[in-house]
Order: C-alpha cells, then sequence, then structure tokens
C-alpha cells in the first residue's frame, strides 16, 4: 500500500515539474514571439549578404522601412559577450528586452553554421513610443591574441589561434536611439 | 575650440584615382581631403595619412569606396616633432569644426609612425585608432642609425633641427618617441594595428613595431599585428587592404558619434 502511494506521489511530482517546465517553456516562447518578429528568409539572405558591410546593410533596412537606418555595432570577444550587447541596448530602452529573448538569440547564434546570420525584427519602447530594431549577430573569424601572418602567395592571413567571435548589430530608423546605445 | 583658421579650402580640386581631391592651405600649411563618391558613409568618418599621401593607397581606396574620405596636412620632414604634432592637431580642429567625425583613423607609414603615434599620445581623447605600416617608432633607430642599420644621415640632420636639439647627446636623452609613451595609448585604450615586414633593412621590426607591439601587450592595451615574414620596407599595406579596413570599421566609431 504505501509503495503504491509513493508511486502516485512520484509520478504527481514528476507531472508537475513536466507541466510547470511546459508552462515556462510556452511562456518564454510567447516572451520571445511578442518582441521578436522572425524575418521574411529573402530579407535574412539579403542582411547575409551585407552583413560584412555596415553602411550597404543600413541602406538595404532603409528601403525596407522608407527611413534613413544607422546601427550600433558590437563587437564581443567572446559569445558570452552577447548579453552584455544587449544590455547597452537595455540602458537605452524604457522597457528591457527580457531574459528569455537574449537566450533565444544566442542559442540560435551557437547553433548556427559559419558565415550565416541570426537576424529578427526587435519591437522595442523608447522615450514613450514603439519603435523597431533590426538586430543580426554573425561571426567572425579572428585570432585570439590579434596576431596574424600573411602569406605572401595567396594573401591570406593565417594564425595559430583562430576564433569565432560575433557581430552584433542594431539597426534601425530611430538615429536618437542608435546614439543612445552607441553611448 | 579654435575655428580661427587661415584657410583656402576648399582650394583647387582635381582628380586622384577617379575621386575628388582638394588641395587647400590651412594656415599656410599644404593639406589635401579627397572626397568619396558614393554617399559619405554616417558620421562621416576620415581616414589620416599621416605621411606619403598616394603611395600604396591599396587601403585609402577601399574606404573611399565605402564612403569615407581621406586626408593628408604636411608634416614633411618634422619628423614627428611638437611642430608636426601642433600641425596635425590644427587639422584635426579643421576636420571636426566641418563636421566631420570626432574620432580620427590615422595611418602612419614608415617615418610616419613618429607623428602618428606622437600626436595620439598627446591628444587620445581625440584618437578612434591607429594603423602603422613598417613604422619608425623610434628616431634612434631611423634615421639615427643606432642599432642595426646604418644612419641615414642628412636625414638626421633634419630631424635633429626639427626637435631643435643642440647636439646628439640631446637627441638620444630625449624621452618622446613612440616607444616612450605606449602607456599612455594603452591607458587610453586606443586599438593599434600594426603591419609589419619582418625582413625589413631600414625600419627594422625588431626596432620598432615589434618593440610597440610586445610592449603594448605587456600594457594591457589593445593591439593588433600582421606580420609580412618574407617583405621588406617595400610594398607597405596589403594588396587585399580588407583585414585593414576591418580593423578600421571596427574600432572607428568607439567613442560614438
Amino acid at each position: 500500500m504505501w509503495f503504491a502511494l509513493k508511486i502516485v506521489i512520484y509520478l504527481l511530482a514528476a507531472g508537475g515539474i513536466l507541466a510547470w517546465c511546459a508552462a515556462s517553456w510556452r511562456k518564454s516562447r510567447r516572451t520571445v514571439e511578442k518582441y521578436l518578429r522572425s524575418l521574411p528568409a529573402s530579407e535574412v539572405q539579403e542582411l547575409a549578404d551585407r552583413a560584412g558591410n555596415t553602411y550597404e546593410q543600413d541602406a538595404f533596412l532603409s528601403r525596407k522601412f522608407g527611413r534613413v537606418c544607422t546601427s550600433a555595432v558590437f563587437y564581443p570577444d567572446h559569445p558570452d559577450g552577447i548579453p552584455s550587447c544587449f544590455h547597452r541596448l537595455n540602458e537605452a530602452l524604457d522597457e528591457p528586452v527580457p531574459r528569455d529573448v537574449i537566450s533565444h538569440i544566442c542559442t540560435v547564434y551557437r547553433a548556427m553554421e559559419n558565415d550565416t546570420l541570426v537576424a529578427y525584427t526587435l519591437s522595442v519602447r523608447f522615450q514613450g513610443g514603439d519603435t523597431v530594431l533590426v538586430v543580426s549577430v554573425r561571426a567572425r573569424r579572428e585570432s585570439l591574441s590579434g596576431t596574424y601572418l600573411l602569406d605572401p602567395g595567396s594573401g591570406e592571413l593565417s594564425a595559430d589561434d583562430w576564433v569565432r567571435n560575433p557581430v552584433v548589430a542594431f539597426s534601425g530608423p530611430d538615429p536618437d536611439l542608435i546614439a543612445r546605445i552607441r553611448s | 575650440m579654435s575655428q580661427d583658421f587661415v584657410t583656402d579650402f576648399p582650394g583647387v580640386r582635381s582628380d586622384w584615382n577617379g575621386y575628388a581631391r582638394y588641395d587647400f592651405k590651412l594656415d599656410g600649411v599644404d593639406c589635401i581631403l579627397v572626397k568619396p563618391n558614393v554617399a559619405e558613409a554616417p558620421g562621416r568618418p576620415w581616414y589620416h595619412r599621416a605621411r606619403f599621401f598616394g603611395a600604396f593607397p591599396f587601403a585609402d581606396l577601399a574606404l573611399l569606396e565605402r564612403g569615407w574620405s581621406v586626408t593628408h596636412t604636411d608634416v614633411t620632414e618634422l619628423y614627428g616633432s611638437p611642430e608636426a604634432v601642433r600641425r596635425l592637431n590644427r587639422f584635426y580642429d579643421f576636420m571636426i569644426s566641418r563636421g566631420y567625425h570626432r574620432g580620427a583613423v590615422i595611418a602612419g607609414y614608415s617615418r610616419g609612425g613618429l607623428i602618428t603615434y606622437n600626436w595620439a599620445a598627446e591628444y587620445p581623447e581625440k584618437v578612434a585608432c591607429l594603423y602603422l605600416d613598417n613604422a619608425v617608432c623610434d628616431f634612434k633607430s631611423w634615421p639615427g642609425g643606432m642599432g642595426k642599420v646604418r644612419r641615414y644621415e642628412e636625414e638626421w640632420k633634419r630631424c635633429m633641427k626639427a626637435y631643435g636639439f643642440a647636439d646628439e647627446q640631446e637627441a638620444l636623452a630625449y624621452g618622446g618617441n613612440p616607444l616612450d609613451h605606449l602607456d599612455v595609448i594603452a591607458k587610453a585604450r586606443i586599438p593599434v594595428l600594426h603591419v609589419t615586414a619582418m625582413k625589413d633593412t631600414v625600419v627594422t621590426a625588431e626596432e620598432n613595431g615589434e618593440i610597440a607591439v610586445k610592449r603594448l601587450k605587456e600594457l594591457g592595451g589593445i593591439v593588433e599585428v600582421i606580420r609580412k615574414p618574407a617583405a621588406d620596407h617595400h610594398p607597405h599595406c596589403l594588396e587585399n587592404p580588407q583585414p585593414i579596413v576591418d580593423f578600421v570599421e571596427r574600432y572607428w566609431n568607439r567613442r560614438g558619434s
């Protein structure tokens, strides 16, 4: 009898934990969906093609939004530095971007292949109004020590300590917001 | 900020590699401003060639294509002396008065390393980043010839004259060479890129760029180095200047617009 009761208690506890996990996951997804809108694949491709050139990326987004877009770009020294870029963003915003959203972007960045791009439209509030930002995270290869050797034949750089680090760009049509993020 | 410039800007317009070049005088000193053909990049960044304007202009042209302006002010035969620093500072004030970006990106090729580092050490708050290419970091090495390479007599005399040294002892005791104030550069967190020819027979890597890189690293500065293992003093720069452009674009706006 006592054994059967224990089984039931364990089952109830496991069920409760599962239910809590599912609810948290749904809540997290709702939060992410509320703040992030996936860009259409064609637009992500357009951005990826321009990912190495902020000006071209800004020009593309300016056409998309019909207003001049500028961007604040960060080069963290490690993938773990992505949240610190959002910290800079949050300091400028009326309401901070939820941790779930930042965590989601970090997870997608870690999972992505080389030379691809994470890009979303982010709905935010700034100085009492709603505005949008396109957040993009791409990877760049760099030497950990900043020490490169030029191959005179190929013109390529080599290094003993390549690492893959992110480049985070916040681009949008509100110049005041971009200036605040940069400052 | 002083804006009482005596200038004939925009001066004389001509073509430079397909771009509009303006030669003008600022307080009697020759200056050059080359404008991009495309729309200016946001923030109006500018890339200043401290010496040898037009030589090995791979990075200059790449940045012009991306909406940067390229500039130069004459500091010939001044070897980074206080007069050279004054001239470059005057030019900086002029650029700011014209609405260009507050963070200067300075490129010092060869002896241009002297003025590049010396101005940056004097005015670190005005610097976005530095790019040094086979750069002189100590006039005792070149043109002084106190190390592995021979003395360049005429240049050494002009260098001593530019600094107003009474004799060689005074020059040797001078503590204002780039290698003497790397602590200022490191403390100000000014990013520095050295492109260094490791077989340079004029401005030796081991007496100049390599010491600068080592000390900056020890001092906790932001420094990157691209070594060209078999290269001599020429050619400067990289035929494919993308790594230089990447470095400059990574850091030029670190202080904001």
